[in-house]
């Protein structure tokens, strides 16, 4: 029987180097190859040794795919192909290839330079790395081989992050990396078809947890930022060059410039250049609104946010400064950082995860001194806060994503949680399917079921199924993705499938008919339940029918029984 | 840099509240149950397909002050513990310590009471314990370790909620529909009818025969529909009650059956839909909250009528559902609404 197996060699039941070994109608496929931020030792990178004890992968992986650059997805690609040896194609989106070589390179200095660790990649062996790449647009679907081909869709998250689907045959999986299912300011929110894959690989990180909504967020750092600089304190805001740093030059750019406010922001330069740079060579990985003011402004020209220059720590009165690396590990930010600490009129503001050891993760944890070279002491006076603006998806986001890709099966990774049982009897009642949250190491197989396409007419179909079946009032069960239905007035019988309303299929001479007619063509169109003037609870039952599958064919059934009338009187009305 | 619709909410925002948190739950609630300063339930109240019983881990910002406060990053929820239940969750009420600790969650259609159990430290399933069957028409209330079923006619049940055992029952002095009830004291229950506003309170002492009624006062205000809260109940309680009408009288419930207040709002009528739910303020006495007219939740103080504050936060096409004080810090309030929203905001009234 054919078999999808899947094991984690990192992000199993963790954050951190992600790295999950996928066989699929027997092709390997490496999907993501990251570096755990957490390790020094051996522990930062996935052990390859799982795939082959010695000589390298390349007789063994049929391809790599890379979902998006930050180093917990991509930190371990060079020392996979160049030290570990692997020749083969590595896939990724064309904003992932630019940017990637720049992270590696900054971690590379910052391990081999500054911290002085040898048995590391070198620049060169970015470079070959990169060689390997292949580049993916979006929807687009490209052949690996004969038989595997794999396609990108739109994740959100980072700028170029997408989610992959590999198909191999009748068989395919949808892998998301990171992804996130509402807009940003500057991206789009992660969306998917419903391509029905065997199986879908989604991160869980948010999923135990119902987010506070980003304009609260952003709402509480504006406030915090305005409170500080007003007081004539300074604001330091350590971050990574490329991601949330974007989001919030945006956000800060539009509220300095509604508040007419003159204090000044500088962004720290090096990395920061290219970043705005690539934002704007990429705007078509944005989101909607940066796209359609493009022409007319672009947002990633700023304004009221100037370049830094390391005097400008000195000067007297209050500024904002966005500088790197986020964890205050080392460079400008911690710089910055050493100089503004004594002082309680300062701040810092860390929008992200800081790793065990890093200044940030001690000043997080209440250090209120901290000992740098040569013993120097530094009193940490300063206001420290920290505020998540991490896009990841979370439980409903998760909930939403499978609903619109509609998997057999489900396995959760890059999540902390070991306690994800809730989580999966959710998925396992709401849809009906697996749901799997494997450890690192841990093989899951997953048996898949091939059909035998039989071309038949639709006429012979509907007649013979009512036949076999036997016509029941309301809907009955989902096979394939075919309702079928009969009207109770009428008792004429129609078939509708799940990828489209054939409105041919519809008796459409009697209200009745045209009051279900109706009904799919608000769940096609996904009206909130918000924005629907019928009653919530039968748009909620319509909606739940579309995006559940067989269960929720028999909500419609009920509500197509109980509030038929009421609707219909509201049409006359 | 173009402002647009919502980016004025935030520069609105800003000066009016102290903080905010909105939450977007899977389904709407009914209820908000406060268990400890870091823990609190809800759940999902459609009629149809599952809902969910969530017990969450408040974010940081909630429970923490000052220091601790900046230092915790997170405003958000963290899901402790879940389920899945076939019924609509109308009311949530928490009982035991520790280990032991259950959910007693009711639906109102059903005279049930479904026993939850939070006690299982392995996994993060809530598990169902048991069924606390009443045998009554509808309608079940429950208070620490008293649960009074068939809340609808001349009769209702007391029941121990440790050992389920019937303990006692209720004659009203007419038909009535409780639109819930609140404890004075350990003995002492303060109840409303939902359809006639009628305010009777009673000595529920169990083991010493049936409880009896303290007062039973005709409602003065107009309406077809009431809700009721209690303020103060340990230091002269009063009962404050609102008519779907929009007036709201107080009462006093030792000195006199005279009104202390009676005020007409002047809000617009509520759709049939909407929950009306009246609130009082822990921390002032004379503070109340209003939800049910619109999709606001109006703060007043009940004495100089004065309209404090008025929360527009949920959509307006939205039913607001439920409102609650949160217990452990001055002026917040949780609120909830049909579209599933779940809002905590803070603000000086």
């Amino acid at each position: 029987m054919p078999e999808i197996r899947v094991v984690p060699l990192g992000a199993g039941q963790d954050v951190g180097r992600s790295c999950i070994l996928l066989t699929i109608g027997g092709k390997n496929i490496m999907l993501d190859c990251g570096m755990h931020m957490g390790f020094n030792d051996e522990r930062r990178f996935p052990d390859f040794s799982y795939v082959t004890k010695e000589g390298p992968l390349t007789e063994y992986i049929d391809c790599v795919i890379i979902s998006h650059f930050h180093l917990d997805h991509c930190g371990a690609l060079p020392y996979m192909s160049e030290l570990v040896g692997y020749d083969g194609p590595i896939y990724m989106t064309q904003p992932t290839k630019a940017i990637c070589p720049i992270l590696l390179e900054d971690y590379r200095k910052i391990t081999v330079e500054k911290k002085g660790e040898t048995n590391f990649f070198t620049s060169e062996q970015i470079k070959l790395c990169m060689k390997k790449v292949v580049t993916v647009n979006l929807h687009q679907v490209v052949r690996v081989d004969d038989e595997m081909e794999i396609k990108a869709y739109y994740a959100g998250h980072v700028l170029g992050a997408a989610m992959f689907q590999i198909r191999v045959g009748q068989d395919s999986v949808v892998y998301t990396g990171d992804y996130n299912m509402t807009p940003d300011r500057h991206l789009g929110a992660a969306w998917i078809d419903q391509c029905r894959p065997d199986l879908l690989i989604t991160e869980s990180t948010y999923a135990t947890t119902i987010r506070d909504s980003k304009r609260c967020r952003e709402r509480d750092f504006l406030k915090k930022v305005h409170s500080c600089v007003e007081k004539g304190g300074k604001v330091l805001i350590p971050v990574f060059a490329l991601g949330r740093a974007q989001e919030l030059c945006i956000l800060l750019e539009m509220y300095w410039e509604r508040m007419n406010l003159k204090v000044p922001i500088y962004f720290t330069l090096g990395l920061t250049e290219k970043a705005n740079h690539y934002y704007q060579l990429f705007i078509t990985w944005t989101s909607q609104n940066i796209k359609k003011t493009f022409t007319d402004r672009n947002m990633f020209e700023f304004k009221h946010i100037k370049p830094f220059d390391k005097s400008y720590a000195d000067n007297p009165g209050a500024m904002v400064v966005f500088a790197t690396p986020g964890m205050l590990h080392a460079g400008q930010s911690l710089q910055i950082f050493r100089k503004w600490a004594p002082s309680e009129n300062n701040m810092v503001i860390l929008p992200g995860y800081c790793v065990t050891g890093t200044i940030g993760h001690k000043i997080l944890n209440g250090a209120k001194k901290l000992e740098f070279e040569n013993k120097q002491m530094v009193d940490v006076k300063l206001s420290v806060q920290y505020m998540s603006f991490s896009a990841h998806a979370d439980a409903k986001g998760i909930m939403q994503l499978i609903s619109q890709c509609q998997p057999k099966n489900v396995m959760l990774v890059h999540g902390e949680d070991e306690k994800m049982d809730f989580l999966k009897q959710k998925v396992q009642k709401e849809f009906g399917i697996e749901c799997y949250k494997p450890a690192n190491g841990e093989t899951i197989i997953i048996r898949t079921e091939h059909n035998v396409p039989v071309p038949i007419s639709r006429t012979f179909l509907k007649r013979e199924e009512s036949n076999a079946l036997g016509w029941e009032r309301g809907c009955n069960e989902a096979r394939g993705g075919e309702w079928s239905t009969r009207c109770e007035r009428c008792h004429s019988s129609w078939c509708a499938s799940g990828r489209g309303f054939r409105e041919s299929w519809i008796c459409s001479r009697l209200p009745c008919c045209t009051w279900l007619n109706q009904c799919w063509k608000w769940a096609l169109e996904s009206i909130t339940v918000a924005r629907c003037r019928m009653d919530s609870e039968l748009i909620g039952s319509c909606f739940r029918f579309w995006t559940a599958g067989s269960k929720a064919a028999k909500a419609l059934s009920r509500c197509a029984a109980h509030d038929k009338e009421q609707w219909m009187e509201s049409r006359v009305a | 840099m173009a402002v647009d619709d919502s980016d004025e909410w935030l520069f609105s925002s800003m000066n009016k509240y102290e903080d905010l948190y909105q939450y977007e739950l899977i389904q709407p609630t009914r209820t908000i149950a406060f268990v400890t300063p870091g823990e609190i339930a809800v759940g999902g109240c459609l009629s149809t397909g599952f809902n969910e019983l969530l017990f969450l881990s408040a974010p940081g910002h909630l429970r923490l002050t000052g220091d601790e406060q900046d230092l915790c990053g997170e405003r958000d929820f963290f899901v402790i513990k879940g389920a899945l239940t076939p019924h609509g969750v109308d009311h949530i009420e928490t009982g035991g310590v520790g280990r032991e600790r259950t959910l007693f969650v009711m639906n109102e259609a059903m005279a049930d009471v479904e026993l939850w159990s939070l006690a299982n430290e392995d996994s993060d399933v809530i598990e169902k314990l048991d069924t606390m069957k009443t045998g009554l028409p509808e309608g079940c209330l429950i208070h620490d370790k008293l649960a009074i079923c068939g809340s609808t006619g001349p009769q209702a049940l007391l029941f121990d909620v440790n050992s389920l055992v019937q303990v006692g029952s209720i004659e009203w002095p007419r038909p009535i529909t409780c639109a819930g009830f609140v404890a004075l004291d350990g003995e002492t229950f303060a109840t409303v009818c939902q359809s006639s506003g009628l305010q009777i309170v009673w000595d529920a002492r169990v083991g010493t025969g049936s409880p009896s009624l303290v007062l039973e006062q005709e409602s003065t205000s107009k309406g077809d529909r009431f809700a009721f809260a209690v303020i103060t109940p340990k230091e002269q309680p009063k009962i404050a009650v609102i008519s779907d009408k929009g007036q709201l009288t107080v009462f006093d419930i030792r000195q006199s059956k005279a009104a202390l207040e009676c005020v007409d709002l002047g809000l617009s009528e509520p759709t049939k839909e909407s929950n009306l739910c009246l609130q009082s303020s822990s921390h002032k006495p004379n503070q109340v909250s209003i939800s049910g007219f619109g999709h606001c939740v109006l703060v007043l103080d009940w004495s100089t009528q004065q309209q404090l504050f008025k929360y527009d936060g949920h959509e307006e096409d939205a039913t607001p559902l439920y409102h609650q004080w949160y217990p452990w810090k001055e002026d917040m309030i949780f609120s909830s609404s049909s579209d599933g929203s779940l809002h905590a905001w803070h603000a000086h009234f």
